[in-house]
C-alpha cells in the first residue's frame, strides 16, 4: 500500500487563490490580481519568463512571502496568516543540497525526526518513499556518492515522507542536465499519479509545462495571461504573448492587414497574400478586423513544402528565401525571410533545401491565428 | 540539584523540591502554578530553572512569607547565574556579533585573553546564518537552534552554536572533516539553507568560511560574515549561500557612506527618470548586466525579441542619457539603481 492510499480520501487539497496581490516597497507590484482554483490532485504548472511573478506566487502559497492583498485558501481554511510549516505543504527547490554528513536515509528522515515522529513510523515512511522513487539501494549512501538525478530524487523523498496536502515545486529540474531533465520530467509526472496529491509546479520551460501539467497558468509581468489545458493553450492562445511563449520553435508572426477583394478575405503583408478560409469570415466581420492592422500567427509545423500541400492550399502558398537550414534528424527547420519578416518552418527531412534557396511553401490556413496588433488579443 | 537540597535543609524540610507534579495537578496551567495551587493541605508551586519546570511544595502555613521570599530570591539568583555562565569564547563571539558592521575587521590574537578554553580542536570552519524574516527573527532563531542541535543526534557532527537574533555562528571542529573529508563549509552552508527552507520553511542566508586556525580569525570572520550577509540582504540579492570571499563590487556599494549614496543615485538617475523607467526597464538594465551585456542572452532571459530589447535600450538612453550597451554607462546606471535600494 503506498502513501496516498494509506492517507485515505479525507483530506481535500484544493487550493484557491482569490484576488492575490504582491506589492513591495516603492510601489513595485510583483503579482496583480491572481485568481486560480486548483482542484484536489491536480497538477498545475505556473510558467512564464523570469520576473513574471510565478515564483513569488508559489512562495506566497508556501507562506514564504506575505500576501499583500487577497485570500489564499487551502482545503477549506484561509491560510494567509498561517505559518508556513502549519500549512501542510512540502516544497522542492531547484537546489537539492543534502546534509553531507548524513546518509540518504538520515537526510530523508531528518524532517520527521525534528517533528518527533516515532522511529518505526519514520522507518516506514522513508522506506515507502524510497520504494516509490526507486532509491532503496541508495539509502545508506552519503550525498557525495550520488549523481545529480539521484540527489534530486532524495530531495523529492524528503518532501514525500511528510505526506503533505500539496507539493510545491520551484524549478526543481533546472539544475539538471538536459537529458536528465527529460527523464525526471517523466518521473515527476508518474510520481504525481502515484501519490494522488495536488502538485503546483513552477518553471520557465514551456516544454516542461506542456508535458507535465493538467493545466497551465501562463504569466507575464505579474499578470495571468491564460489558464487552460496544454492542448487548449497551444491551439487557442489567448494573446500574442501566450502564442509566442508556448511552442518550440516559436509561432511565426507576420504583420499585415485583412483586406477584402471581390468578397474574398485575404491577409496581406509585404510579399505575402494568404486567403482566409471562408469559415472564419463571420468572426472577422463581427470583430471588425477587416482593414485593421493585425498579426498573423502560424506555427512552424503548419508550413509545408510538399506539392500535395501547395496544391491543396493554393490560397496559402507563398515564396521565401531560406537563410539557414537546421537538420534535426527526422525533420528540419528552415529559417526564412520575407521582406524583413522572419519565418520558421518545420518540415520533414526528405527535402534537399539548402541555405540561399528560394522555396515555395504552403500555410495550412485552417491552423492560422490572428491577433489585434494594438491589444495583442486573439481575434481568431 | 545541590541548591534545592541546601534550601530543604535550611528550612528544616518544611519545603520539598521534586521534578514532577501529582497526577491531579498535571493539567493545571503554568500561570496558576507559579502562584501556587492547594492540594492535600500542601501548596504546590512551580519555578523555571534552565528553561525546565521545577516544583516544590510546603504545608500551607508552615513557611512564612519572608522565608518564601528569600527562597525565591535564591532560586532567581541561581537562574541568573546559570544564564550568565556561558563559555568565555562564546561571550567573545556575541561581542563580535554586536560590534558595528565592518567589512574588514582585524584582530590581533595578542588582544585576547590567553586562557580561553575551546571545546574544539583547531583548525575549525564556520558557517554564519542570517534570517531573512527580520520581524520574526527571535522566534525563528530558536527554531534554527533546534535544527542545529538535532544535526548531531547520533552522529559526530556537532556545531558549536552562538545564536543571536541578528546572526547565528556555527563552528565545526576539524574532527568533523577528519572523519569525513568530503564535508566542507560550503556543503554544510548549502545543506542548511536548502534544508531549513524545504523542511522548516525558514529562509536565510549562509556565509561559509575556509579553515580558521585561531580565535582572532574566528572573531574577524564573524564580523566579515555579517557584513557580507547584510550586503546581500540590503541589495536584495537572490544569492542565499555566500562565500567569505565576499561579494566584490557589491560590498563597495554597500560600504559607501549614506549621504553620498543618495546624492550619487539622484545625480545619475533623478527621481523623475527612475519613475519613467518603471519596473520593466529597471529589470532590463539588471538582466543586461547579469547577461554580461549580451543582447541575445538578455533577450532570451527576458523572453523578448531582440528588436524589442533594442527598443528598450534606446528608451533607457532617452530617459537617462546613458547607453547601457557601453560598459561604463551600464555600470553607472546599474550602480545607481542598486544604491537607490540601500
Amino acid at each position: 500500500m503506498h502513501i496516498a492510499q494509506e492517507r485515505g480520501t479525507s483530506v481535500l487539497a484544493e487550493v484557491k487563490l482569490s484576488h492575490i496581490y504582491k506589492k513591495y516597497a516603492g510601489n513595485v507590484v510583483a503579482v496583480t490580481d491572481f485568481n486560480l482554483d486548483i482542484a484536489d490532485k491536480e497538477f498545475i504548472v505556473l510558467v512564464g519568463p523570469s520576473g513574471c511573478g510565478k515564483s513569488t506566487t508559489l512562495r506566497m502559497i508556501a507562506g514564504l512571502e506575505e500576501i499583500s492583498e487577497g485570500d489564499l485558501i487551502i482545503g477549506s481554511k484561509r491560510v494567509n496568516d498561517v505559518p508556513p510549516k502549519d500549512r501542510d505543504i512540502a516544497m522542492v527547490f531547484q537546489n537539492y543540497a543534502l546534509y553531507p554528513h548524513m546518509t540518504v536515509f538520515q537526510n530523508m528522515a531528518f524532517g520527521l525526526k525534528l517533528r518527533h515522529f516515532p522511529k518505526a513510523e519514520i522507518e516506514k515512511r522513508v522506506r515507502e518513499a524510497a520504494l516509490i522513487l526507486d532509491i532503496e539501494h541508495l539509502l545508506q549512501r552519503k550525498p557525495k556518492a550520488l549523481s545529480g538525478g539521484q540527489r534530486q530524487r532524495v530531495a523529492l523523498g524528503r518532501a514525500i515522507v511528510r505526506e503533505p496536502q500539496a507539493f510545491l515545486m520551484d524549478e526543481p529540474l533546472s539544475n539538471l542536465d538536459a537529458k536528465l531533465r527529460v527523464q525526471m520530467r517523466t518521473e515527476i509526472s508518474k510520481l504525481h499519479k502515484r501519490l494522488q496529491t495536488t502538485f503546483i509546479y513552477v518553471t520557465h520551460d514551456q516544454t516542461e509545462a506542456m508535458t507535465m501539467g493538467d493545466r497551465i497558468v501562463v504569466m507575464k509581468d505579474g499578470l495571468v495571461q491564460q489558464v487552460a489545458t496544454p492542448q487548449e493553450i497551444y491551439n487557442h492562445p489567448k494573446n500574442l504573448f501566450v502564442a509566442g511563449f508556448i511552442g518550440s520553435p516559436a509561432m511565426n508572426f507576420l504583420q499585415g492587414t485583412i483586406q477584402e477583394e471581390s468578397g474574398v478575405l485575404k491577409f496581406i503583408a509585404d510579399g505575402v497574400s494568404l486567403t482566409i478560409p471562408e469559415g472564419r469570415y463571420d468572426v472577422l466581420r463581427s470583430k471588425q478586423a477587416i482593414n485593421k492592422p493585425v498579426i498573423l500567427g502560424i506555427r512552424p509545423e503548419n508550413i509545408h513544402d510538399e506539392p500535395v500541400y501547395t496544391e491543396t492550399y493554393p490560397g496559402g502558398v507563398f515564396e521565401a528565401n531560406v537563410d539557414v537550414v537546421e537538420h534535426m534528424g527526422s525533420e528540419m527547420y528552415l529559417f526564412m525571410d520575407i521582406k524583413g519578416q522572419q519565418l520558421t518552418a518545420r518540415i520533414v527531412a526528405r527535402t534537399d533545401v539548402k541555405a540561399g534557396d528560394r522555396v515555395r511553401l504552403a500555410v495550412d490556413m485552417s491552423k492560422l491565428h490572428l491577433f489585434d496588433k494594438e491589444t495583442e488579443e486573439a481575434i481568431l | 540539584m545541590k541548591l534545592f537540597h541546601e534550601i530543604e535543609q535550611v528550612l528544616g524540610r518544611r519545603v520539598v523540591f521534586c521534578d514532577h507534579l501529582p497526577e491531579p495537578l498535571r493539567h493545571v496551567p503554568q500561570s496558576i502554578l507559579l502562584d501556587g495551587v492547594l492540594y492535600e493541605e500542601h501548596l504546590w508551586r512551580q519555578v523555571m530553572m534552565k528553561a525546565k519546570p521545577v516544583y516544590f511544595y510546603y504545608l500551607k502555613d508552615a513557611v512564612s512569607a519572608s522565608e518564601l521570599y528569600l527562597l525565591q530570591l535564591a532560586l532567581a539568583d541561581k537562574e541568573r547565574d546559570n544564564a550568565q555562565r556561558i563559555p568565555v569564547w562564546q561571550q567573545h563571539v556575541i561581542d563580535a556579533i554586536h560590534q558595528p558592521v565592518e567589512g574588514f575587521a582585524t584582530l590581533d590574537e595578542m588582544d585576547l585573553p590567553a586562557d580561553i578554553l575551546f571545546p574544539w580542536t583547531w583548525p575549525v570552519f564556520s558557517v554564519g546564518l542570517r534570517l531573512s524574516d527580520r520581524q520574526q527573527a527571535s522566534m525563528l532563531t530558536e527554531e534554527v537552534k533546534r535544527v542545529l542541535d538535532s544535526l548531531s543526534d547520533g552522529i559526530d557532527f556537532r556545531p558549536f552554536v552562538t545564536a543571536e537574533s541578528s546572526f547565528l555562528l556555527c563552528i565545526f571542529s576539524s574532527s568533523t572533516q577528519e572523519k569525513d573529508p568530503d564535508v566542507t563549509g560550503e556543503d554544510v552552508a548549502r545543506a542548511l539553507v536548502d534544508g531549513l527552507l524545504s523542511e522548516e520553511f525558514i529562509d536565510l542566508r549562509a556565509v561559509f568560511s575556509d579553515a580558521l586556525y585561531n580565535f582572532a580569525d574566528v572573531l574577524a570572520t564573524v564580523r566579515r560574515m555579517i557584513f557580507i550577509a547584510l550586503t546581500a540582504e540590503t541589495l536584495q540579492m537572490d544569492k542565499r549561500v555566500l562565500s567569505i570571499q565576499g561579494l566584490g563590487i557589491y560590498e563597495l556599494l554597500f560600504a559607501v557612506k549614506t549621504p553620498f549614496k543618495k546624492m550619487y543615485a539622484n545625480h545619475v538617475l533623478p527621481p523623475v527618470a527612475v519613475s519613467s523607467l518603471g519596473a520593466e526597464l529597471e529589470q532590463t538594465v539588471m538582466m543586461f548586466i547579469t547577461c554580461d551585456l549580451n543582447m541575445s542572452e538578455t533577450a532570451r532571459q527576458l523572453y523578448l525579441h531582440r528588436n524589442s530589447l533594442l527598443y528598450r535600450i534606446e528608451r533607457i538612453k532617452e530617459l537617462t542619457g546613458y547607453d547601457i550597451r557601453h560598459f561604463d554607462d551600464a555600470v553607472t546606471v546599474w550602480s545607481a539603481l542598486l544604491l537607490r535600494r540601500l
